[in-house]
C-alpha cells in the first residue's frame, strides 16, 4: 500500500513460533491490513512485514512474521531463513531488536523447547502463550505466572482467532527492556547433549510450572483409532473425497439452476427493451452471456471451497499424508507432498507455493511440476458445463451419475499427477530417501466465524474476478467476433465472418483432429488467463451465433444439440492436463527462479493434454458410432 | 529387558524412550543426523513415554506413535534410531 | 450513433484493463511509477496523481490474472523490484 515509509527509528519486532502454534492469525490481528509482502534476498521464500502502533507508547514497530520453525537448527528453506533473520545474517536484513514467542498452550512440551534457545540467543523476547483459552476448556493447568518466573521473560495469554489478549500482549511488549543491537549471545549449533540438556529443562519448568496434562479426549482417540486405521483409513478418505464430489453437484444443483434462471431473466428482458443495435448486443451477447455464463457455476465453487477450508482447520489433513504416504512413496514423492497438493485443488497457486515446506529441493520440484493436474477449481465450471450437457442427471445405485463422472476426472487428474512424478522421479529428479516426520496436530471444530469469513473472501474474490477480467476479456471477444459485421447478402450467423471466427477457424485446424470445432478452439484462448473463462467465451460466441429466437437459450442445451460425445469427452480430456493459465506458470517461475520449469510445464501438460483429447477423441468417435 | 529399535514394535506397544543413535550405519546416509537430531528437538528424550497407535498396511509402514501428548507419523526407517524400553516384557 | 460512441469506449477501457492485467508484474510496476513520475511532474491535477498513485499500489499487489486471491495476495513481488529498506 502506498503510504508514508515506515520511519527509520521503527522498532524491529519478530514474530517465531513452530508450525501450526496459530502465529499467522495473531501477525493478521496485531498488524490488520497493513502488511507489506515481499521476498527475502536471493531466494524464494515469502517475507511477511506488517506494522502497528503500540497503545500506550506511540511508538513505532515494524513485525516480520518469520516462518514457522521447529528449531534454530534447520532442517528446511523456510527454517533457515528464520534462524538467518533472528542472527542477523541475512543480506539486506538487520536482525530484529525484540522477538514475540508464539507458543501452543495445548502442546507446551513440544514448543517450550524452542523459547529456550531463542532466550538464550539474548534479544529482548515475550511469549505469547496462544490458544489458551482453547488449553482451559480441554484441562490443561498451568501457572502462568510461575511459567514466567521460571523462564525469565514475560508470559502473556492470548486467544489469536477471537479478540483478546493482544492488547495486554503489546502493553508488556513495550515495557520491554531497551532495543538491543541484535543477539548478544553467539549462537553455534547445540550437540546431541545440550539439545537433551534443553529438553530436561523444559521439562522442569514445566513441572514447576505445574504443568497439567488432561488425559487425551477418549472420543478424539477412538477417532484416531478409525481414521488412522490401515483398511477403515483410506476406506474414510476415498469416502469422504467421493461424498465431497457428489455435495458439489447436488447441492449446488437448486442454486444454480436460480443463478441461470436469473442470468437468462436479465438477459432476455434487456435484449427486449433497448433499441436493437450494438450496445444491446454488447450487453446481451457479451456481458450477460459471457460473465454470466461463468457466474452460474458459483454455488459449486462456494461447495468446494466450503469443504477444503473445512478439512484444512480440522486437523484431518496431516493425517490424510500419513494415509497417503505409501502411496506417494511409490512414485517418489513424500507425503508431505499431499498438503500442498491438496490446496491446489483450490487453485494451483498457492499450492505450489506451499512447496516451499518440503526439504528436498527436488522433491519439491517435482511437486510443483505436477501441482497443476489437480484439478484446480477453475476447472470446475468447464467440467460442470459439459458434464450438464451430455451426462444425464440419473442415479447408479445410491450415486448420482453426474458426480460419478466429476470425481472420475478428479480422480484422472491424480493418477496422471502420479505417473508424472513416477516418470520425474525415475529420470531427472532423483533423490536420495528424505524422512516423513510429520506432527499430527490434534482434531479441531473449524471456528465457524472463520469458516464464514473464509467463505465470503472467496465469493469476493470470484465476484471480483469474474467482475473485472473475465468482464473485460468477454468484452473484448464480444468486440471480435462483431466486426468486421458480414458482407451484404451473407448468409449463416455474422460471428462467422468477424476476427474472432477468422481466428477459430485458423485454430480449428489444429485442433480438428481432437474434435474440437471453431468455437471450442477459439474459446480456449482467452481460458489462457483464466481457465473459467473458456466457459464465458463459449457463452459468448454461442450466443452470437444464435439467431432469432435461440437467443433467450443458455449454453447447456446449445452445446448438447449442436457438439457429439466425442467432441465433449475429448474436451474433458484435454482440460484435465491442459496447461492453460498464466497465472501458474507465473508463481513456477519466481519459486524456481528460472523460465526453464515454467516452459517445460507449459510444454509436457499441452502434449499430455493433445494426446489424452486425440485418444479419446478417436476412440469415442470409433465407440459410438 | 535392553532397549529395541522403535522401529521393530507395532500397533498397541508402549514404553519409554532410551536413547537416540547418531550413525549413519542405522540411516544409512550423511544427512541422517539430521534426522536424529530433529527426533530429539521433538522430543524423543530418554525417559518420555510413547506408544505406537496405528501403523499403514502392508508392512506396517509409516507408523504413528503418540510421543506424550503429541502424535507423529514417521516412518521406520527414521524410527529406527530411537531405542526404546517396551513396558510389560 | 451514440451506441458506436459508448461501445467503442467500452472496448477500449476493457482493452486497456485486460492488458494491464496481464502484463508481467515487472513491467506493470515500472509503468505504474512512471505514470506517477508523469503525474507529479506535469504538476496536472490532483485527482490524475491519486489515481497514479492508487494504480502504484494496486501494482505492488497484484500477480496476474488470478488477481486477489488472498493466498495469492501473499505472493512475493518480483525481486527486482523489492524495496530496498
Amino acid at each position: 500500500m502506498s503510504g508514508p515509509a515506515p520511519a527509520l527509528d521503527a522498532i524491529r519486532l519478530a514474530l517465531v513460533g513452530v508450525p501450526n502454534c496459530g502465529k499467522t492469525a495473531l501477525f493478521n490481528r496485531l498488524t490488520g491490513s497493513r502488511q507489506k509482502v515481499a521476498n527475502y534476498a536471493g531466494v524464494t521464500v515469502e517475507r511477511k512485514e506488517g506494522s502497528f502502533v503500540g497503545p500506550t507508547r506511540g511508538e513505532r514497530y515494524r513485525l516480520l512474521d518469520l516462518p514457522g520453525a521447529y528449531s534454530l537448527t534447520p532442517t528446511t528453506l523456510d527454517e533457515a531463513i528464520t534462524r538467518d533473520c533472528l542472527l542477523g545474517r541475512l543480506a539486506g536484513e538487520s536482525a530484529p531488536q525484540r522477538v514475540i514467542c508464539v507458543v501452543d498452550a495445548t502442546n507446551l512440551r513440544l514448543n517450550l523447547r524452542l523459547v529456550l534457545e531463542l532466550r538464550d540467543l539474548g534479544v529482548p523476547m515475550i511469549v505469547a502463550l496462544n490458544m489458551s483459552d482453547l488449553a482451559q476448556s480441554r484441562g490443561f493447568g498451568l501457572d502462568r505466572e510461575r511459567l514466567e518466573r521460571e523462564l525469565g521473560v514475560p508470559v502473556v495469554e492470548t486467544v489469536a482467532i477471537r479478540d483478546g489478549g493482544e492488547r495486554v500482549l503489546l502493553e508488556r511488549l513495550e515495557s520491554l527492556p531497551a532495543p538491543a543491537a541484535g543477539p548478544t549471545a553467539e549462537w553455534r549449533e547445540p550437540s546431541f547433549e545440550q539439545i537433551q540438556q534443553t529438553q530436561r529443562e523444559v521439562r522442569r519448568i514445566l513441572h514447576a510450572a505445574g504443568y497439567r496434562e488432561p488425559a487425551r479426549n477418549r472420543t478424539l482417540q477412538r477417532l484416531d483409532g478409525l481414521v488412522m486405521h490401515p483398511v477403515a483409513g483410506p476406506a474414510i478418505l476415498a469416502a469422504l473425497l467421493f461424498f465431497v464430489f457428489q455435495a458439489v453437484f447436488s447441492w449446488a444443483a437448486v442454486p444454480m439452476e436460480l443463478v441461470d434462471a436469473g442470468v437468462s431473466w436479465v438477459g432476455a428482458k434487456l435484449h427486449a427493451a433497448l433499441p436493437p443495435g450494438l450496445f444491446n448486443s454488447l450487453l446481451v451477447d457479451g456481458v450477460i452471456a459471457g460473465a454470466g455464463s461463468v457466474l452460474v457455476f458459483l454455488p459449486q465453487i462456494m461447495i468446494l471451497f466450503f469443504f477444503i477450508l473445512v478439512l484444512e482447520d480440522s486437523g484431518y489433513l496431516p493425517r490424510a499424508a500419513y494415509l497417503l504416504d505409501r502411496m506417494m512413496g511409490s512414485v517418489g514423492l513424500s507425503g508431505r507432498a499431499f498438503i500442498p497438493l491438496l490446496s491446489s485443488f483450490a487453485c494451483a497457486v498457492p499450492g505450489i507455493m506451499a512447496t516451499r515446506t518440503i526439504p528436498n529441493v527436488r522433491d519439491r520440484l517435482a511437486t510443483i511440476m505436477i501441482a497443476p493436474l489437480m484439478t484446480c477449481s477453475a476447472r470446475l465450471p468447464v467440467y460442470a458445463l459439459i458434464i450438464a450437457a451430455f451426462i444425464p442427471r440419473q442415479r447408479v445405485g445410491a450415486f448420482n451419475l453426474q458426480g460419478l463422472v466429476l470425481f472420475t476426472l478428479y480422480v484422472a487428474g491424480i493418477v496422471s499427477a502420479m505417473a508424472v512424478a513416477y516418470a520425474l522421479k525415475r529420470t531427472a529428479l532423483r533423490s536420495s530417501y528424505h524422512p516423513l516426520l510429520l506432527e499430527l496436530p490434534e482434531y479441531r471444530w473449524p471456528d465457524l466465524r472463520n469458516l464464514m469469513l473464509g467463505l465470503w473472501e472467496r465469493l469476493k474474490i470470484f465476484l471480483q474476478r469474474v467482475g473485472t477480467i473475465i468482464l473485460a476479456l468477454m468484452i473484448i471477444l464480444w468486440f471480435l467476433s462483431s466486426f468486421p459485421a458480414p458482407p451484404d447478402g451473407a448468409t449463416g450467423p455474422a460471428i462467422q465472418y468477424s476476427f474472432a471466427g477468422s481466428i477459430g477457424r485458423a485454430l480449428e485446424h489444429v485442433f480438428a483432429p481432437i474434435g474440437f470445432n471453431w468455437q471450442i478452439s477459439l474459446a480456449l484462448v482467452p481460458g489462457l488467463a483464466a481457465r473459467e473463462v473458456a466457459v464465458g467465451a463459449l457463452g459468448t460466441v454461442y450466443s452470437l451465433s444464435a439467431t432469432g429466437d435461440d437467443v433467450a437459450a443458455t449454453l447447456v442445451p446449445m452445446i448438447a444439440g449442436t457438439w457429439s460425445l466425442a467432441t465433449a469427452l475429448s474436451l474433458l480430456a484435454w482440460y484435465v492436463f491442459a496447461p492453460q493459465c498464466l497465472s501458474t506458470l507465473v508463481v513456477v517461475k519466481r519459486e524456481t527462479n528460472s523460465w526453464r520449469y515454467p516452459l517445460l510445464m507449459a510444454g509436457y501438460l499441452f502434449a499430455l493434454a493433445y494426446i489424452a483429447a486425440f485418444i479419446t477423441y478417436r476412440v469415442a468417435s470409433a465407440v459410438l458410432s | 529387558m535392553p532397549p529395541v529399535s522403535l522401529s521393530t514394535l507395532r500397533k498397541g506397544a508402549r514404553g519409554t524412550v532410551a536413547d537416540v543413535r547418531d550413525d549413519a550405519q542405522t540411516l544409512g546416509d550423511e544427512a541422517q543426523s539430521t534426522v536424529s537430531r530433529r527426533l530429539l528437538e521433538l522430543g524423543f528424550i530418554p525417559g518420555e513415554a510413547f506408544e505406537v497407535i496405528a501403523e499403514i498396511w502392508p508392512g506396517g509402514d509409516p507408523m504413528a506413535v503418540r510421543l506424550g501428548s503429541t502424535l507423529f507419523a514417521l516412518r521406520r526407517r527414521e524410527a529406527g534410531a530411537v531405542l526404546v524400553s517396551v513396558e510389560g516384557g | 450513433m451514440w451506441q458506436a460512441v459508448v461501445v467503442g469506449l467500452i472496448v477500449l477501457a476493457a482493452t486497456i484493463y485486460a492488458a494491464w492485467a496481464l502484463l508481467p508484474a515487472g513491467l506493470r510496476l515500472r509503468l505504474a511509477r512512471r505514470l506517477v513520475a508523469v503525474a507529479r511532474h506535469a504538476g496536472g491535477p490532483a485527482w490524475l496523481t491519486r489515481f497514479a498513485v492508487a494504480t502504484e499500489g494496486s501494482a505492488l499487489r497484484r500477480l496476474g490474472g488470478c488477481s486477489d486471491c488472498s493466498a495469492v495476495q501473499a505472493a512475493p513481488t518480483p525481486p527486482k523490484d523489492r524495496d530496498k529498506t
